[in-house]
């Protein structure tokens, strides 16, 4: 009753005052959030192509860094106090993660799971933790009722789902497509692996929001020490020339 | 007010025992008590049987420094649960003597003596039959880590300190009460973290203070203490004076704390009981946080179907906060149900009645860098998981070190760290670099069963490493599966060779491969064992 009397006031009112009242209603209503609870953080030398990541989304790493790729995502969260939960990844090298910076002592580890479990651990794990990460075999045992029930529960929650490898039945908001370029370090015989020089590609319905921004970034995953590290250009080396 | 005169049962390496009396009942790896043995808990030695004390093994040692000092040392892991349970019969055996008994932790008893004292016939006679009765708990005496030590003293921290002596002595201490002071004050300030429960940072202040020995402590004027300390000065003085350690003016327990549940269906598993216990833990642990309490004192009881009933009576100085309650409740009917003399039926109630209730002064909570909004989400989070799924189903990752990827860091279990505390144990920044680790980066994909390979040279021969860490050609191709992937560089072999004076040695060689694989570029860790290839990791 009230709505078709709001209706019926609102199209008395000249189509320029219409909108203007409809914003204040529903300014008025809706719960303030600020943009920046809206997101997670993410690491600074991913942020030229994500700028943050939304909660409530699914992010989906394919190519052959995907894994560094998933860890890379967890750092900036972890380290600002989020928890994440990792699933059904046994095989995940912790060192190589906290190399790179994820605060393990805000990670929980969970093995694969039961068939039969995984639609309640995995509602009650989105329940506290804002960043889970799934492994490909957890995805491909969801079904797809099950899969569209989790996200919704993460999207009402506000934690951010990350896929690594083949996503199953869920349905991805951004895609992070990594592709080695070159591992430096390694010689015939000698020296070591150093640095790994990775090409990010965005992708996924989503990636419309990033307009104006370049789709394609390359980054050191992981830099000489483990951390993800820019790509800097260096100049020409220009050799010394003797004088004198 | 003066404070009442209390027995302590104590034995000093009750995990050592325990271990090895569960080794004998077959219900964990068997130790032989004279082997030297030691129990380790993240990293460090909690106690040591008295063949590795010679040796030159502490408490408090690190790990490595253990293994230094005894190369044979056996270590036994670190097990509350298993303690409690085993403790079990002891707390039987003296309780048919005096049925009021505190637990302060497994391995030490805590009692008032006016009773039993009189009964007995004095407080030496008592010490005596408290003696015997602990041992006879046991069911095998001639058990690793020395005996029972019996004290008796006018107070909680003197009974403790005579109990401690005790052990040394070999026959149980009786302090009169006129001489509590005189037999506190050569004891050094150090006792109070380890007995009574203060924070070792101030212990250490205390001695960059030139206050060496309790005597010195108590000479101090009272007012002088509470000056400097606030409430906890009063309390030091209190202690090392010999004054009670409970203040006189304990707050009395609000009215009708007690907690229970009531099972319709009688209740047989431990899992299930232990999860009620945790609701009920947190609901009266959540009652006394909004009165700004702790309870240092409960009784715990649990009744079965046919009327078995369980009471314990668990103290813990520092407070016993919900997960502390969880952990009483488990142990206790851990020890019940699998123990020699389980209840008949289901568990019908399980009830917690908080005796000693004291005011917080409790943690402050710190602006940044400390618990927050988002920790008690996720620690609600593990438990109900943990509720699901088991309670070895959630892990955190823990910091071991070691040469190998997979050795750096272990998942344990989350209950093994404790659910109130840090979670993960993270690498130590005082720690120098591990010989013969491999540099950073790590691998980001450590296989839990290395995938067996064959490597060749570019006669198509295996590649193989001598004995001296030479390898016999340069890798040029690797087989994975029915795939023949083209080394693009490598390096290695890097040696390692572990544990050589053990049954569990480890004579090994790693690389490090980067193949061609389908167009792509594949970084691999190989280790090469006993002429056989296999890829540990990867780095994806």
């Amino acid at each position: 009753m009230a709505l078709e009397s709001v209706r019926r006031t609102l199209a008395d009112l000249p189509p320029a005052e219409r909108q203007r009242a409809v914003r204040a209603v529903v300014g008025e209503h809706a719960p303030l959030t600020l943009a920046r609870e809206r997101t997670l953080p993410v690491h600074p030398v991913l942020q030229p192509l994500v700028p943050a990541l939304t909660r409530g989304h699914t992010v989906q790493c394919t190519g052959t860094a995907a894994m560094s790729c998933a860890l890379a995502l967890m750092v900036a969260p972890t380290q600002a106090g989020s928890w994440a939960g990792v699933v059904g990844m046994p095989e995940l090298g912790v060192a190589a993660a906290t190399e790179l910076g994820v605060a393990v002592s805000r990670t929980v580890f969970i093995g694969v799971l039961a068939e039969a479990d995984a639609p309640n651990a995995l509602s009650a794990l989105v329940d506290g933790v804002d960043v889970v990460v799934l492994s490909r075999a957890t995805t491909a045992a969801l079904s797809p009722s099950l899969a569209r029930r989790l996200q919704t529960r993460v999207q009402s929650r506000g934690g951010v789902l990350v896929v690594v490898g083949a996503a199953g039945a869920l349905s991805i908001d951004l895609q992070l497509v990594s592709a080695v370029h070159e591992w430096e370090g390694l010689g015939d015989g000698h020296g070591h692996l150093q640095r790994r020089r990775v090409s990010l590609q965005l992708d996924g319905r989503r990636h419309g929001q990033h307009h104006g921004r370049s789709t394609r970034h390359d980054v050191w995953l992981p830099g000489p020490t483990g951390a993800l590290e820019p790509v800097v250009h260096e100049g020409a080396v220009v050799p010394l020339r003797r004088t004198g | 007010m003066a404070p009442p005169r209390c027995a302590v049962v104590w034995s000093p390496a009750w995990p050592l025992t325990a271990a090895v009396l569960s080794g004998r009942a077959g219900r964990g790896p068997q130790f032989h008590p004279q082997a030297p043995l030691a129990v380790l808990h993240a990293q460090r030695v909690v106690c040591c049987s008295p063949t590795a004390e010679r040796d030159g093994v502490r408490a408090g040692q690190r790990k490595r420094q253990a293994q230094g000092a005894c190369p044979h040392l056996v270590l036994v892991p670190h097990d509350p649960d298993r303690d409690a349970r085993c403790f079990e019969p002891v707390v039987r055996s003296v309780g048919s003597l005096v049925p009021l008994l505190d637990v302060e932790s497994p391995g030490c008893l805590l009692m008032a003596t006016r009773g039993p004292s009189r009964y007995a016939g004095g407080d030496d006679a008592l010490a005596q039959r408290l003696s015997q009765l602990a041992v006879h708990g046991l069911a095998d005496a001639a058990v690793a880590g020395g005996g029972f030590g019996v004290g008796i003293a006018d107070g909680r921290l003197a009974a403790t300190l005579a109990a401690r002596l005790a052990v040394q002595r070999g026959q149980p201490v009786v302090v009169p009460t006129e001489r509590t002071t005189e037999f506190l004050a050569p004891h050094p300030v150090s006792v109070l973290a380890a007995t009574a429960g203060c924070d070792p940072q101030l212990v250490d202040l205390l001695e960059r203070l030139g206050l060496a020995c309790l005597g010195d402590v108590a000479a101090l004027s009272p007012v002088h203490l509470f000056d400097r300390f606030g409430a906890l000065g009063e309390r030091l003085h209190r202690l090392a004076t010999g004054a009670d350690d409970t203040p006189p003016s304990a707050a009395a327990p609000p009215d009708d704390l007690s907690v229970e549940q009531i099972f319709d269906d009688p209740v047989p598993q431990l899992d299930m009981l232990v999860f009620a216990a945790k609701a009920l833990a947190d609901r009266l642990d959540g009652h006394l946080i909004d009165h700004g309490q702790v309870c240092t004192r409960v009784i715990v009881e649990a009744e079965s179907d046919h009327g078995d009933v369980s009471r314990r009576v668990w103290y813990r100085s520092e407070g016993l906060r919900a997960s502390a309650l969880v952990d009483r409740v488990r142990w206790q009917l851990d020890g019940w149900i699998n123990g020699d003399d389980p209840p008949s039926a289901g568990i019908v109630l399980l009830r917690i009645t908080p005796t000693d209730v004291r005011h917080d002064s409790g943690t402050q909570m710190g602006f940044w860098g400390e618990r927050s909004q988002a920790d008690d989400a996720a620690v609600k989070t593990i438990t109900r998981l943990i509720g699901l799924l088991g309670p070895r189903s959630v892990d955190v990752a823990s910091w071991r070190g070691g040469r190998d990827p997979h050795q750096v860091y272990e998942l344990v279990p989350v209950a093994e760290l404790g659910a109130d505390g840090r979670l993960a144990v993270e690498r130590p920044t005082d720690v120098p670099p591990w010989p013969g680790a491999l540099p950073a980066p790590s691998p980001t994909v450590v296989h839990t069963q290395p995938i067996a390979v064959s490597v060749l040279d570019q006669h198509d021969r295996a590649v193989s490493v001598s004995g001296r860490g030479v390898a016999s050609a340069a890798p040029c191709t690797l087989l994975l599966g029915d795939r023949r992937c083209p080394v693009v560089s490598w390096a290695g072999p890097w040696p390692v060779d572990e544990r050589w004076w053990d049954t569990r040695a480890r004579r090994a060689a790693r690389f490090q491969l980067l193949v061609r694989d389908a167009d792509e570029t594949r970084a691999y860790l190989a280790e090469v064992a006993a002429g056989r290839w296999w890829i540990t990791a990867e780095y994806q």
